[in-house]
């Protein structure tokens, strides 16, 4: 089996190209590193660093207001992204719609309802069948900042999978046999850019080949909705020496609930007229085929395929007859059964392919067997992360075939083993590729023929084996690194496929047969009469009709005359609960129409109505409980009448809820996973009998942080026990507008307690630019008086300050020296949270403080896990302890990396013991957190929730390339070895291994990799060629 | 360095069927270098006669009183009672809502909702 990214090749042999060839090859590669060029200089910030805060900015005329995505790079390859345009036009669109525009001043709101434009432009999407699952991140950055001239560029950044689906699938259909067993169906959403349905598609080819020389040609497809036959494609090329043409018409199936993903059928005619030096080959074909592929299976997604192909004509070669082997022939009829079978599986960046085809052969008008074809391939492909965006890459492919003559029936030469650097599938159109013929790049294509002397008719048997090597050494990742490394991206990505898999699971649920059948319980039917003596059957048609009984009743009681007021006042309530607001009587309609009318809404209202929320309680039993309220009412009110009525409305009503309460809790409960089975996983993150779990561990940490931040207080220079330096003031223009204005208490008493001198300066400061230095040393040189003392807290000054409870202990406390200084300077801080540092040691620790909230956030909710639901604690636990490998690291690793990081900064603080114990903790955290992984990871899930997993780690592997892999422009340089051999030999010397290695470039541009080189024939024989040119243009599919 | 930078999500999920798809976006607004504010869509929407209508299209701002929830909500996740309360009587409250114009609706009732929301287990 071929590597799956080897389609779409161009392949040239030999330095002897013509000169013209070689210019315009030359010109490719400049055009190439331009369009490199071009790209880094457009897209990378603007040579004036530019700050982190956002707030400096305020004020800052706009140079312009730009979106970009990766797509929509300017080079000189840009046509061969047909989505770009379509990108263009929805960002100009966008833009006008922006209250922010170029020229005006930056403003914050502003700024906000420009970013709150672009993420409603998401509601609008349409996920294309082939992607399932689409992403995106908008974020923004600020280029070309001039403080001078108080002018900035705010360009607003979109990273979107969809630009990856549009991207992988610009040269080649094939890519859809990644996704298509996780989508099936052939829905396209009208506006897409994907639905190619009833449009007809050619492609201009142009190529050159030693052997074939300059060819040209092209390819058409159309494709229709539906039907047998939903595919028509004609391909063809020619040259003054060679052609090669075929027709087809096409339609596959997909199947949801099968072993099998689809199968494909095809027929079609094709030919080929290629030269095999001194040889020429040609091949006429018509054929029928069937093509299928397995589902994904188990974690490595060990996918089957299977084909066969009925195919029959004539094959043709021009060797003089003198020189062919009484068993071969010039010209023979051709008639064939081929099959195959083949396996693939990926890990990681791993995958692996395996494949056996046998061809059955007749001379095509003899029915009996004439010869038989046997071909083995097997291939190897990693892709190994030692660096982010620096993919090391291997591909290894092994290939042998044989072919075995009937008693003395000939074969024709144009069957038999030729090799060359060109890929020969075994059966044309298939997307499963088996490679039919010796691959050995250091050959022209077919020119691999010799087995004796005088004897260029190819060999009986063959074996090869390639190994294709590559790093890059230069890249511009897809994502900036500024974004990706981002730890807030990474928890973003995290929560947003964790709650995929929440709507994943519920889209199964849906489907669900047991789910079915209680939702129709629920239903009921119409048409079927109600049961005789006002039984109830227990639907929602009956909890209808009873709630617009009282509905009718309550209306009539508010519009007659004479309603008493407390009547009328229990009404009220039921239509304005009192704590929550809800109007009962509407929200319960709403519910149950929504149930009725929604299936997408239905398990959301049934809670609703019977079951309730962690908060909200169920609807039917506080709408009776408010009924029976207006029932008291009326009868306090003597109206006996009007009270039975509704009384007895109310019964029916619980009558109902009684009834249908348990389904729906049943209902809730289908496909949740039972909690025992999270009981391995819990007695390593939380156990109650056990000193050494993930929950003990974190409050060690927690309480070795707490012992620090205490320490702080006591530590001059990096604790809080020291006066404040520049670096302290984070934001001095912030800082001295609120100093100058007063709004709060704290800012007016510090303003108060300023010299005459420095309140000048602060009055005389326009926020339009940053402040002078001797403003700043000002107002650290009076902060720092007050900082030495006296105690700077009373209750009315920090009575609007949320201030620590730590310092709130020792705000009353009578202290003095570093202590009060460190008070001081604690109260100053969280007064003044953004613009002064509370202590080099606090903002160390920040990062792992917030970890640590993480942490204990999730463990709350795995307190008395076996009452929670399913999936809360799955949520949990993943969070925690699992994540999505590398691109959202699990919390308990997080905070281990933190620590490592925190370590030496710490230690030379003066901080090492503890410095020390956090290392030890970590460790000890991430081994648990691996422990509990590792146990999560044998959790037997219900199906549905497999399903969704499935889905969901597709989704995050294509997250992962595009976070972490994924380069917009890459150059790698590339190393290759073959070895082949063709036999058996007729005469001495000949059928010996050939060896090829090789060493060229490839320049990737997104997922498209073009690569040059040249491969040595190692052992020559004085026939053969030096070498051959190598030139592929290739998509790499990094999203499998 | 600021701490509050503006970004947003969004996750978008076509069912199995390809006759359901549902997204869930989260951003962070700021309200200066220190305040973050959060917003939250969901929009539910179904394949009718061949084009995709919203079925669910909820709204919430969460200010800055529930930061740290809704922080932890976009780290988490929802999860399915959540996605429940968001079908049910969020989108209830929502449909109730005078039409807009387009323009944005302040509701104290749907903001209270989206806080009980975060709490919803």
């Amino acid at each position: 089996m071929t590597s799956p990214g080897t389609e779409a090749q161009v392949h040239i042999s030999r330095w002897r190209i013509h000169f013209g060839f070689r210019r315009s090859w030359l010109a490719m590669c400049c055009g190439l590193m331009l369009a490199a060029t071009c790209f880094a200089a457009s897209d990378s910030s603007a040579n004036t660093p530019c700050r982190d805060s956002v707030d400096s900015y305020v004020g800052y005329k706009l140079t312009d207001v730009r979106i970009v995505t990766p797509l929509a790079i300017k080079t000189p390859l840009s046509f061969l992204f047909g989505s770009q345009k379509k990108f263009n036009d929805e960002f100009d669109a966008l833009l006008t719609q922006m209250p922010l525009k170029k020229g005006d001043a930056f403003d914050r709101e502003a700024h906000n309802a420009n970013m709150e434009v672009l993420f409603n432009q998401f509601d609008e999407t349409v996920v294309d069948p082939g992607e399932r699952i689409r992403f995106a991140f908008r974020t923004f950055r600020f280029d070309e900042c001039n403080d001078a001239a108080r002018t900035v560029r705010l360009t607003y950044l979109i990273y979107s999978s969809e630009f990856l689906y549009h991207a992988s699938r610009i040269f080649e259909k094939p890519n859809n046999r990644f996704t298509r067993s996780a989508a099936p169906g052939k829905f396209n959403s009208p506006g897409s850019l994907a639905n190619s349905n009833g449009k007809l598609l050619p492609q201009p080819l142009v190529g050159y080949d030693r052997a074939r020389e300059v060819f040209a040609g092209g390819k058409a497809d159309f494709q229709t909705e539906n039907g047998i036959i939903d595919q028509m494609s004609l391909n063809g090329t020619a040259s003054a020496n060679s052609a090669d043409a075929d027709f087809n018409l096409a339609g596959s199936r997909e199947f949801r609930r099968s072993f099998l993903s689809h199968v494909d059928w095809r027929m079609g005619y094709n030919y080929f007229n290629l030269p095999s030096d001194p040889n020429t080959v040609k091949a006429g074909t018509g054929l029928a085929q069937v093509f299928g592929a397995s589902k994904p299976l188990g974690r490595n997604g060990l996918t089957f395929r299977f084909g066969a192909s009925v195919e029959g004509g004539n094959r043709q070669s021009d060797l003089p007859v003198s020189i062919l082997d009484p068993n071969l022939v010039q010209q023979l009829g051709y008639g064939a059964l081929k099959a195959y079978l083949g396996a693939t599986a990926n890990r990681g960046r791993r995958s692996w392919t395996a494949s056996y085809g046998v061809q059955l052969s007749s001379d095509g008008e003899d029915p009996n067997l004439s010869y038989t074809k046997h071909l083995f391939d097997a291939g190897y492909r990693l892709r190994y992360l030692w660096r982010e965006h620096s993919p090391f890459r291997m591909e290894a492919q092994f290939s042998a075939g044989i072919i075995q003559a009937r008693g003395t029936n000939p074969v024709p030469v144009a069957e038999r083993f030729f090799g060359g650097n060109k890929i020969r599938p075994f059966i044309d159109g298939d997307d499963w590729i088996i490679n039919s013929a010796p691959f050995i790049r250091s050959f022209p294509q077919t020119s691999l023929n010799l087995v004796g002397v005088n004897a260029p008719f190819g060999g009986e048997h063959f074996f090869s084996a390639n190994l294709t090597l590559s790093q890059p050494f230069w890249n511009i990742p897809a994502v900036p690194r500024a974004i990706s490394q981002e730890q807030f991206v990474r928890d973003a990505i995290g929560g947003a496929l964790r709650t995929a898999r929440t709507a994943t699971v519920k889209s199964y649920l849906d489907e669900n047969p047991e789910y079915l059948g209680i939702r129709k319980v629920f239903l009921g039917d119409e048409a079927v009469a109600a049961p005789a003596n006002n039984q109830l059957s227990g639907n929602l048609i009956e909890l209808a009709q009873a709630v617009d009984d009282v509905d009718a009743q309550l209306t009539t009681l508010n519009d007659q005359h004479g309603t008493p007021a407390e009547v009328l006042t229990a009404i009220e309530r039921i239509g304005d609960e009192p704590v929550t607001g809800s109007d009962l009587l509407q929200e319960s309609k709403d519910a149950i129409e929504g149930a009725r009318t929604n299936p997408g809404s239905f398990k959301a209202a049934v809670r609703g109505l019977f079951v309730g929320f962690t908060r909200r309680k169920a609807l039917i039993p506080r709408l009776a409980t408010g009924l029976d309220q207006v029932v008291e009412a009326l009868r306090r009110a003597q109206m006996a009448a009007a009270a039975d009525t509704l009384s007895k409305t109310v019964i029916t009503l619980r009558n109902l809820n009684e009834s249908l309460k348990p389904q729906a809790e049943k209902l809730i409960e289908i496909s949740e996973i039972k909690m025992e089975r999270f009981r391995p996983v819990m007695s390593v993150v939380k156990n109650k009998e056990s000193a050494d779990d993930v929950d003990e561990v974190v409050k060690k940490i927690g309480s070795i942080v707490g012992g620090m931040k205490t320490r702080a207080n006591t530590m001059s220079g990096v604790g809080r026990a020291s006066l404040l330096r520049p670096v302290d003031i984070k934001l001095p223009k912030k800082l001295a507008v609120k100093l100058r204005d007063q709004k709060d208490s704290v800012s007016k008493f510090l303003n108060a307690q300023f010299s005459a001198e420095t309140r000048e300066l602060l009055k005389a400061y326009k926020e339009t630019a940053e402040p002078s230095d001797q403003l700043v040393s000002a107002l650290i040189s009076e902060l720092n008086r007050l900082l030495s003392g006296p105690n700077l807290f009373t209750d009315d000054r920090f009575e609007d300050v949320e201030l620590s409870e730590e310092t709130e202990e020792l705000a009353g406390a009578n202290l003095d020296g570093a202590a009060l200084l460190a008070l001081n300077r604690s109260l100053l801080a969280e007064s003044f949270p953004g613009e002064i540092s509370r202590s080099d040691v606090d903002e160390l620790l920040d990062p792992l403080d917030g970890l640590l909230k993480d942490a204990n956030l999730a463990l709350t909710d795995l307190e008395d896990f076996e009452s929670s639901s399913g999936d809360v604690v799955h949520g949990a636990v993943h969070q925690l302890a699992v994540g999505f490998t590398d691109l959202s690291l699990p919390v308990t690793t997080l905070i281990d990396n933190q620590i490592n990081k925190l370590q030496p900064p710490l230690a030379a603080a003066g901080l090492a013991t503890e410095a020390n114990a956090l290392v030890a903790e970590g460790a000890k955290l991430n081994a648990l957190g691996k422990q509990a992984q590792q146990l999560f990871n044998k959790i037997q899930f219900p199906e549905i929730e497999q399903q969704a997993d499935r889905d969901i780690a597709f989704a995050a592997r294509s997250l992962d390339v595009v976070f972490r892999e994924l380069n917009l422009i890459e150059i790698a340089p590339v190393v290759t070895f073959d070895a082949a051999r063709i036999g058996p030999a007729t005469s001495p010397g000949f059928g010996k291994t050939h060896y090829g290695l090789g060493a060229g470039v490839r320049f990737s541009l997104v997922t498209l990799d073009f690569t040059a080189g040249y491969s040595f024939n190692l052992n020559r024989q004085p026939t053969e060629p030096r070498g051959a040119v190598l030139l592929s243009m290739t998509i790499s599919d990094l999203f499998r | 360095m600021g701490k509050c930078k503006e970004f947003s999500v969004n996750l978008a999920v076509l069912a199995p069927s390809n006759k359901r798809q549902f997204s869930f976006g989260m951003m962070r607004g700021c309200i200066d270098d220190n305040t973050p504010l959060y917003a939250m869509i969901f929009v539910l929407r179904d394949l009718i006669n061949g084009e995709f209508q919203d079925r669910v299209k909820v709204k919430v701002t969460i200010g800055p009183t529930f930061n740290d929830k809704a922080e932890a909500l976009m780290k988490r996740g929802l999860n399915a009672a959540q996605l429940d309360f968001l079908q049910g009587p969020l989108t209830s409250r929502a449909n109730k809502l005078p039409p807009s114009a387009g323009k944005e609706i302040t509701d104290a009732k749907m903001d209270k909702m989206g806080h009980e929301m975060l709490d919803t287990k």
